[in-house]
């Protein structure tokens, strides 16, 4: 039960910060909002399934074009962030069909170079994307500095609301278990009936779907999206820390881990500028040789029981 | 009309053929013992049959309807199950969640707590109630094995393959398995047991086929079997036999 | 005539991304770790080569040996104490421990040497040979040449030293190799430290043709993987393979459709190759 606790102090304590009434604030946590869909979304495939995908900046970039392409031709945010996850549920779905035969390494290059594939496709298909010139997203109204963050900040805090509430229901169902047979014993799981490249494939695509919806929402957030923005490989390789702070395997972990990363990079930036990512680099170096298990298994550490990677 | 007919069944592997042209048929309810030196081909031929590779040529069908292109998930919903020579249970999960995981996915209208619940007898029939929730993978390999069997159990099957399900284990283990594998014999499975444990074959089997550089050379009762001269060379080399003819 | 001279440059080219490559391949093939500080070593070895070039006025190709030496050392104690602590676990987390090693080296050279692209012009310069209308470039030439002598030079190390067989044995049967007495963390520390003084002295030759920065490791890295997998993993011929395919796709695929599809075309042939022969031409599976 104390997973659903978790998750219900995360997501009210991040609705409160409009509260505050500080832009600030409500950008660090609608950022941390929109981490959190990615880290949850990547354990669906990457913890849950045990694919190591590389391929979040992706279904980021896919979302953040579909629906920035549309907003330009005049579309509502709502029907556009809708339209990013639909497609990106068929693109992750054809995408996971075809690579989700390869394990390992293997896989993880395979998603590495569809975004690589993607970003270079959005580079040249200047007139639909405005190639690497970028394109603007016009605003839906004038709102008002503060109306209009809060606005987005609630669009990717209901988002993030919504990715939890499906990863958790995912988790629970004969879906998740399914899941969890695969990543353990894939043969044997296929011997006891399991369809594993089905129940993969939906992992695959479902773990698309809220990316590209965050995509969505944050190219009406920033105005202005190019292809080395929202297919950056940051985007790809961030969520996976995440979920390794969090703890991989558990969706509440990875949207904890997302805050918790979120938080600590921007304090090492404001305060260490020149060497916040060798600062970012040194944590997670000691993440992985320390924690490998997350957070979580502190306590096991300062109980002096071995905690092997 | 046989349960699962094999028609040709032959699969090469760059041009070396592990099993070669392999034509038999298996009846309900009886015990096959499946024979043959390492490298016989037998293990392949389980995976032709269960679909984990697809055949070089030939035909299988099972109960009328062709297995040819079959995926293993799809051979587990007709009823066909099978252990593993090395045992793969799913290791982050008590023995109750592997078994349910069976029942859940290999017939419809179970919910994951339903399966629990249904798990419980079988648990109990393999005599694996006391370690019901230890984690898999902290069982000895005897408990795993019985585990691997009570996944096949939970599958409702019609034919199950046992592959090794006896190796390593010591006398008393291995008549407490014979007997569970006559227990379902009687209620109509047919078992395919492949076996390097002659004194096993021979108790509990009615049937024996040998396979050897992946050819089907003997077919018959065990008694037939074990006099059959080319299985003897097979197993013995055929200086045995010409000593043994010699006398 | 325009068809021979694309040929050249695509030859050219390739020998240094299959230099590039033959390091990565060796770390990925025996020791199931996928380096993502090959790229920076790279960067790392063209900056000394750049360095000794513009204090002591040593060609790259003699710094290329300096490299190779300091890099090994280097490679040698990251894999000893850092990357053996994760080898058994799962791939994610090497994968992240080499990011995160990767983080801290980025960090580190645009502190020294700031983010602007440099390059390494040698003075007087060398000029070109021209065969007909063909033209190459000299310092190209060399880097070529140096490249397929470093590449050759792996192959003969694996090939017919005593540790080089127990690096192709390790990776051929990891169980067998710990029975014969052979130290397994040590090879490993070695083979990743020749991973990465490869890595390091592909890099003082590629000083020689292509404009350096720290964000330049990531194109490098890219290369890396594609060739391994075009060419089959943990084998210096396969590298090789893949390197000058890649080359010649590249040189090819630019001129017929001009450079923007380069890297669409490297990439969308990386994808190809995994999903049809994902153990690359000459047929080696690496570990998964």
């Amino acid at each position: 039960m104390s997973k659903y606790i978790i998750l219900g102090v995360v997501l009210v304590g991040l609705a409160a910060a409009p509260l505050t009434g500080d832009t600030y604030l409500m950008r660090m946590a609608t950022l941390a909002c929109m981490y959190a869909v990615m880290a949850a979304s990547w354990n669906l495939i990457g913890g849950l399934t045990g694919y190591p995908s590389f391929g979040t900046a992706a279904f980021f970039g896919l979302g953040a074009y579909t629906s920035g392409i549309l907003a330009t031709l005049g579309v509502a945010l709502p029907v556009s962030i809708a339209a990013a996850g639909v497609v990106a549920f068929v693109v992750a779905a054809i995408i996971g069909f075809i690579l989700l035969r390869l394990k390992g390494h293997y896989f993880a290059i395979a998603t590495l170079a569809c975004v690589e594939l993607l970003r270079e496709i959005a580079n040249s298909a200047t007139d639909l994307t405005g190639g690497g010139m970028g394109l603007n997203i016009p605003r839906n109204a004038d709102l008002g500095i503060f109306a209009e963050a809060s606005l987005f900040f609630f669009a990717m805090w209901g988002l993030l609301a919504l990715t939890a509430v499906v990863c958790l229901v995912v988790e629970r169902s004969k879906i998740g278990f399914a899941l969890s047979c695969i990543r353990q014993a894939e043969g044997a799981a296929e011997m006891i009936g399991i369809n594993s490249t089905l129940y993969k494939t939906l992992a695959f695509a479902l773990s698309g779907v809220f990316v590209a919806m965050a995509g969505g929402v944050y190219a009406s957030w920033v105005h202005y999206i190019e292809p080395g923005d929202v297919f950056d490989i940051l985007l790809t390789i961030k969520p996976v820390v995440m979920a390794l702070i969090g703890g991989v395997g558990s969706s509440v972990g990875a949207i904890v881990g997302a805050i918790v990363y979120i938080a600590a990079e921007e304090v090492i930036w404001r305060n260490y500028l020149d060497f916040s990512s060798g600062i970012i680099g040194l944590t997670v170096v000691g993440l992985v040789l320390f924690l490998p298990h997350g957070l979580g298994s502190l306590h096991l550490r300062l109980r002096g029981k071995a905690v092997t990677p | 009309m046989s349960m699962l007919e094999l028609h040709g069944v032959s699969r090469s592997f760059g041009g070396l053929a592990a099993v070669d042209n392999v034509t038999t048929t298996f009846e309900p309810g009886r015990i096959v013992g499946l024979i043959g030196p390492n490298g016989a081909g037998k293990t392949t031929l389980v995976n032709l049959i269960t679909g984990v590779i697809p055949l070089s040529s030939g035909k299988v069908s099972f109960n009328g309807q062709s297995l040819n292109r079959i995926k293993p998930y799809h051979a587990a919903h007709l009823g066909m199950a099978r252990t593993f020579q090395i045992v793969q249970p799913f290791n982050q999960m008590d023995v109750v969640d592997n078994v349910a995981a069976a029942l859940l996915f290999s017939q419809g209208g179970h919910s994951p707590a339903s399966a629990r619940a249904a798990a419980l007898p079988i648990i109990e029939r393999v005599g694996l109630t006391p370690s019901a929730h230890k984690s898999a993978a902290a069982l000895t390999l005897a408990m795993r094995k019985r585990l691997e069997l009570a996944k096949a159990i939970a599958i409702r099957p019609k034919i199950v393959f046992l592959d090794e399900v006896n190796a390593g284990l010591n006398s008393a283990e291995i008549d407490q398995a014979s007997r569970l594998i006559r227990e379902l014999a009687d209620e109509g499975i047919t078992i395919v047991l492949i076996e390097h444990l002659m004194k096993v074959v021979m108790s509990i089997c009615s049937r024996v086929i040998v396979l050897q550089q992946g050819r089907l050379i003997a077919d018959g009762s065990p008694q037939d079997i074990a006099r059959d001269p080319a299985v003897i060379e097979a197993y013995l080399g055929k200086k045995y036999l010409d000593k043994r003819h010699g006398q | 005539m325009i068809f021979v001279q694309i040929l050249v440059n695509g030859l050219v080219l390739g020998s240094l991304y299959a230099c590039i490559a033959a390091g990565f391949s060796l770390v990925w093939g025996v020791l199931n770790v996928i380096n993502l500080m090959h790229g920076s070593f790279i960067v790392l070895g063209a900056y000394l080569a750049l360095g000794l070039y513009l204090s002591i006025g040593l060609a790259p190709w003699w710094s290329l040996a300096v490299a190779a030496v300091l890099f090994f050392g280097i490679g040698y104690l990251i894999q000893r104490f850092l990357i053996n602590r994760v080898i058994a676990a799962p791939v994610l987390l090497s994968l992240t421990l080499t990011f995160g090693l990767d983080l801290i080296i980025q960090n580190a050279m645009l502190y020294v040497f700031k983010a602007d692209y440099r390059s390494l012009k040698l003075d007087p310069a060398l000029g070109s040979l021209a065969f007909g209308s063909v033209v190459v470039p000299v310092d190209r030439l060399i880097a070529m040449i140096f490249a397929l002598l470093l590449t050759l030079a792996l192959y003969i190390v694996l090939r017919k030293s005593r540790v080089g067989r127990a690096i192709v044995a390790v990776r051929v049967d990891q169980g067998a190799a710990r029975l014969l007495g052979v130290n397994i963390p040590s090879i490993y520390a070695i083979a990743f430290g020749i991973g990465t003084a490869m890595a390091a002295s592909a890099g003082t030759l590629l000083a020689l043709t292509f404009p350096i920065a720290p964000v330049a490791s990531y194109a490098f890295l890219g290369k890396a993987f594609v060739v391994c997998v075009l060419g089959g993993l943990g084998s210096v011929p396969g590298a090789v393979l893949g390197g000058l395919l890649l080359g010649l796709v590249e040189t090819f695929g630019a001129y017929a459709l001009g450079p923007e599809f380069a890297v669409m075309l490297s990439f969308g042939l990386l994808i190809l190759f995994l999903v049809v022969r994902p153990q690359g031409i000459l047929g080696r599976w690496g570990f998964e």
